[in-house]
């Protein structure tokens, strides 16, 4: 039990720690303006070339993953005995009322860009993009390992379980206008087309334990809406997924926009400011929404009334008590459309060239979701080696992790470019190796011990690789180019 | 330049797959030691406002709380002491006749008939004296012994009597010496004639033999009846004497069952003995004792003594079939010592009564149904009011807290009760082995649980407001190994009425105890012991 109860943790803070905390791309690109794509950070930030077409399926391959709440690290270790220690008071030390645990994947179907007069900039890109986000509360854990008794006269927040996943297609038609020579603004609209959806909004399961008689006090309201997601209730055999009425969905649609500025203070400096994803899509087809009866649901237990028990008898008074959980916390299965609002982000930026191969900038993001803001912060540099390549390193901030070191790179090799970049190097590069002896049976009923081993990254709350390969033309840039970055 | 640029390049690239494959530390989970899980929880058991039927429903389920028009309590127990129906009382014998006559007949041709005539006389106890009897079960059965050759026809009839709506008659063929015949008597009514003997039925039988010219010297004929199986459905005339048996019957009073020490000052009990007679015939009862009597330790009795108790008491009886009349003598504290009596908590009070039918002989005719009862009715009435002091009561309960409390570092227990009543009461829960050796204590020390409310002022004494207390109690340590021995608990409450059971007070209905009872846990684990 107690191994299983430890891979579990190992797992949790291990493979949760796989998925990114935000739904967002990389921080480190928006640096590496040879890189076409740096575009979607910024619609003011026009591509050092004056033509790029995506690589169709292999332009831009996103996957990103985090958890903010805690490490394996934090939970085991070695003690001065030599004998591992799991230490549960850290772990809970570790996580903040709300922990998530998030996934995401973009993948460019098709993109092109191209740059007319070098005052204006046109771009498309078909994009198909996954998301999921789920949060656990702290006090849950709290809950489980210090016990109601421990918590008295606190609202425990046990069940704020937010599910969050999306999967949509994109289709961005983005225009960039240089303005003056210290002003550029561009602007993306995106038509948006929802495949499926699962979105909590609210999850509200408290528990209230007072000081005093020690009643204990439940409260309940949950929203869950989804789409496309028969399979959650429907349970008969003869269901069958339609793959391609999924993937032709048009039902959900959506709209999006992106808007950037970038202001050039003189010839080092330059600041940069963009507002990403600000729409909703409509989530019309096969919509499915899980809402509470009740959704003031509340019920004390105070203790078994004696004269009433002894009335009714244990087998009545258990079924009305029942009963009476069921008509308050019962849950209400209907079939409305619902919207849901893309999850925004704004990027604060600055550059400062330090030489004409050596640029060094800095990140402010602030993503909202959740009725929160969550923040991240990179500074990076990038040193050019010609037009051929292009590195960076950064140093980023974000979930709830100050140790994310990221490195990136760009290869041009004629007019096919190469990229490969990360937030975060060394996370998924320091493993720890857990390893433990399993009884097993052969084939005649022998019983033997077989070691199992477990690797997983250390210390890995964030981590993301993007790649891809664009055809880019026209790369060398002008002197007189503004914004000032090349 | 370019070179070493690429080169420092290279470099980071090839550190960058190197780290790839790197494992900083590694564990063995198999070396993994002990780690604790200490949760700690808390919840409410008991949240109950109890009223006096709350209260008295664990003792007194049967019972019967009553009410006032000022909301006033009583407690009412109710017993039948006697009851018994009028053919339990009066049974019927079988009866039996026999005669034998002389019979002289030689030759005959053709039918010759002849009769006889004879009482019947009933033998019935008590000096009964029957002027009619309707029978709703019972068989007569009739047969001639005789050495007459031919073949003949008896007929019995009962002038006066009737079967069934019809002359009392019965026909027996015969056919030889011990021919025989029966007829049920369902239905029968018997007329008896007591002007020379009492209870004789006369009867005659007419006999008619056949002759056919055979040889034949008959020199005897021999008449049986008998009656068996005798049930009546309603007996008329002078049913005489007899006694009733009515001794040994007790009203049990379950509120004192519990009760181990203390006296209970009721200020205005009340005992009602009510007679409900069906019966048509005169009935003088002698109440012999009543005694109160205290079965639980110490035992002790008080007889019941006084003018209310009427000796000899002649019973009223009904003047007509299917009425019942009704007696009744009450006794309370001004006409009897009751309230003495129960001072001494009784379990129960014995009544010793004997009677007898018709004290005064012969004077007056009676009547009874099969079903007409007599029935004595014994109600002791309590009224709340009144005074108790060192009243203690005790039970006890199988329990089990389980076999291994040693997850359990603590248990802490918290009472708190809201008191509406006028009763002080300090409780205590002893935790005892299977043999009842008390192995701990929930209270240690003792506190009191339960606050008096203040009565108002007399004649009403009605209390206006309840008092709170809490009390709260931890077991630890080396007594909680005392709770995994305990198989049963032993609850023991000391009752006092307000100040010390000296001041009188009233039960109300609306008189509330709300108790609360509420547990904190600390519990505690070891992973090595989740396998």
């Amino acid at each position: 039990m107690k191994k299983t109860i430890i891979t579990f943790l190992v797992f949790v803070s291990g493979i949760a720690g796989a998925l990114q905390l935000n739904a967002q791309n990389d921080m480190i690109i928006q640096g590496m303006r040879i890189i076409p794509q740096s575009y979607y950070s910024n619609p003011a930030f026009i591509p050092q070339c004056r033509w790029h077409i995506g690589m169709p399926m292999l332009s831009s391959f996103y996957i990103g993953g985090g958890h903010n709440g805690f490490n394996a690290k934090n939970v085991i270790s070695v003690n001065a005995l030599d004998s591992v220690e799991l230490d549960i008071e850290s772990m809970i030390g570790s996580l903040k009322n709300h922990n998530y645990v998030s996934f995401e994947m973009n993948e460019e179907l098709l993109s092109f860009g191209f740059k007319i007069k070098d005052k204006h900039y046109i771009n498309f890109a078909a994009t198909e993009r996954a998301f999921a986000r789920i949060s656990y509360p702290k006090d849950l854990i709290e809950f489980a390992f210090y016990g109601n008794g421990a918590l008295l006269d606190q609202t425990l927040d046990i069940g704020n379980f937010r599910v969050s996943e999306n999967h949509y297609r994109e289709f961005a038609f983005g225009y960039s206008y240089v303005y003056d020579k210290t002003w550029t603004f561009g602007a993306r609209a995106k038509i948006l087309f929802g495949m499926s959806n699962v979105n909590t909004r609210r999850t509200d399961v408290t528990l209230h334990t007072e000081s005093e008689f020690f009643d204990i006090t439940a409260t309940s309201d949950i929203l869950v809406n989804s789409n496309e997601i028969d399979n959650m209730t429907d349970t008969s055999e003869d269901y069958e997924f339609d793959a391609g009425r999924y993937i032709g969905l048009t039902s959900n649609m959506g709209l999006g926009f992106d808007f950037g500025a970038t202001y050039k203070f003189d010839d080092k400096i330059t600041f940069a400011l963009s507002v990403l994803d600000l729409g909703y899509i409509s989530w019309k087809s096969n919509p499915m929404n899980l809402t509470s009866k009740n959704s003031d649901g509340s019920f004390t237990y105070d203790g078994v009334d004696i004269s009433e028990f002894m009335e009714m008898g244990a087998d009545s008074f258990m079924q009305n008590l029942a009963d009476t959980l069921i008509d308050i916390f019962e849950v209400d299965t209907t079939y409305d459309k619902y919207r849901t609002s893309l999850n925004t982000r704004i990027h604060a930026s600055a550059f400062y060239k330090v030489t004409q191969k050596d640029h060094i900038s800095a990140l402010l993001r602030m993503h909202f979701y959740d009725r929160k803001v969550h923040p991240s912060f990179s500074l990076a540099y990038m040193r050019k080696f010609g037009d051929i390549w292009h590195v960076t390193g950064t140093y980023s901030i974000t979930n709830r992790n100050y140790a994310n070191f990221g490195i990136g790179w760009s290869l041009k090799l004629g007019p096919a470019q190469f990229y490969i970049l990360t937030d975060n190097i060394f996370g998924p590069l320091i493993w720890n190796r857990y390893t433990w002896l399993e009884e097993k049976e052969d084939e005649f009923g022998a019983t033997y011990f077989e070691t199992q081993k477990l690797t997983i990254p250390r210390n890995w709350k964030y981590m993301n690789f993007h790649f891809g390969m664009n055809f880019v033309f026209g790369c060398k840039p002008p002197k007189d180019l503004v914004p000032i970055l090349e | 330049m370019k070179l070493k640029t690429m080169l420092a390049a290279g470099f980071l690239a090839l550190a960058t797959f190197f780290m790839a494959s790197c494992v900083k530390e590694e564990f063995d989970m198999d070396t993994v030691t002990a780690t604790n899980w200490d949760p700690n929880v808390a919840a409410p058991l008991i949240n109950s406002s109890l009223s006096l039927w709350d209260v008295m429903n664990d003792y007194d389920s049967t019972d019967l709380l009553v009410v006032d028009s000022n909301q006033f309590v009583y407690l009412v127990y109710e017993d039948t002491v006697y009851s018994e129906s009028a053919e339990n009382l009066i049974p019927v014998a079988d009866q039996s006749m026999n005669y034998t006559d002389n019979l002289v007949l030689g030759t005959v041709s053709g039918d010759y008939t002849f009769d006889y005539d004879y009482n019947f006389d009933f033998a019935l106890g008590g000096g009964m004296e029957l002027d009619s009897m309707i029978l709703k079960a019972g068989t007569l059965s009739m047969a001639m012994n005789s050495d007459l050759s031919y073949p003949a026809t008896i007929e019995m009839t009962i002038p006066g009597s009737t079967l069934n709506g019809a002359p009392f008659a019965v026909t027996l063929n015969y056919s030889g010496s011990g021919s025989s015949t029966t007829a049920p008597l369902s239905g029968g009514r018997l007329v008896f004639d007591n002007s020379v003997v009492d209870n004789r039925l006369a009867v005659h039988f007419k006999v008619t033999v056949h002759g056919n010219g055979s040889a034949n010297n008959a020199t005897f004929a021999n008449f049986n009846m008998n009656l068996n199986g005798l049930a009546f459905k309603f007996l008329y005339g002078y049913l005489g004497q007899f006694n009733l048996s009515m001794n040994n019957d007790t009203i049990g009073i379950r509120v004192y069952n519990n009760n181990l020490t203390g006296t209970v000052n009721w200020e205005d009990p009340r005992l009602y003995i009510n007679v409900f007679n069906g019966w048509g015939l005169p009935i003088r009862t002698t109440i012999d004792y009543m005694e109160a009597i205290r079965t639980n330790n110490p035992p002790a009795s008080v007889i019941i003594s006084g003018a209310g108790i009427p000796n000899p008491w002649d019973i009223n009886y009904p003047t007509a079939v299917g009425s019942v009349s009704t007696s009744s003598f009450f006794l309370d504290k001004n006409n009897s010592n009751i309230d003495a009596a129960l001072n001494i908590t009784p379990q129960r009070i014995l009544a010793l009564v004997s009677g007898a039918t018709n004290p005064n002989g012969n004077v007056v005719k009676n009547f009874v149904e099969d079903v007409s009862r007599m029935a004595v009715e014994a109600k002791l009435e309590l009224p709340f009011y009144g005074t108790a002091n060192g009243f203690v009561m005790q039970d006890t309960f199988d329990i089990s807290f389980g076999e291994d409390l040693s997850h359990v570092d603590w248990i802490m227990f918290k009472l708190y009760t809201n008191n509406m009543f006028p009763v002080d009461g300090t409780i205590q829960v002893y935790f005892c082995d299977s043999l009842n050796n008390r192995l701990d204590s929930l209270l240690n020390p003792v506190d009191q649980a339960l606050l008096s409310a203040v009565p108002g002022p007399a004649p009403d004494y009605k209390v206006t407001s309840p008092v709170a207390k809490t009390v709260s109690q931890t077991i630890g340590g080396s007594r909680i190994g005392n709770l995994e021995n305990t198989k049963k608990i032993v609850v023991t409450a000391w009752l006092d009425t307000y100040n010390g059971g000296t001041q009188l007070v009233k039960i109300y209905s609306y008189y509330k105890l709300d108790v609360r009872l509420s547990a904190q846990a600390q519990l505690k684990f070891n992973s090595s012991e989740l396998e």
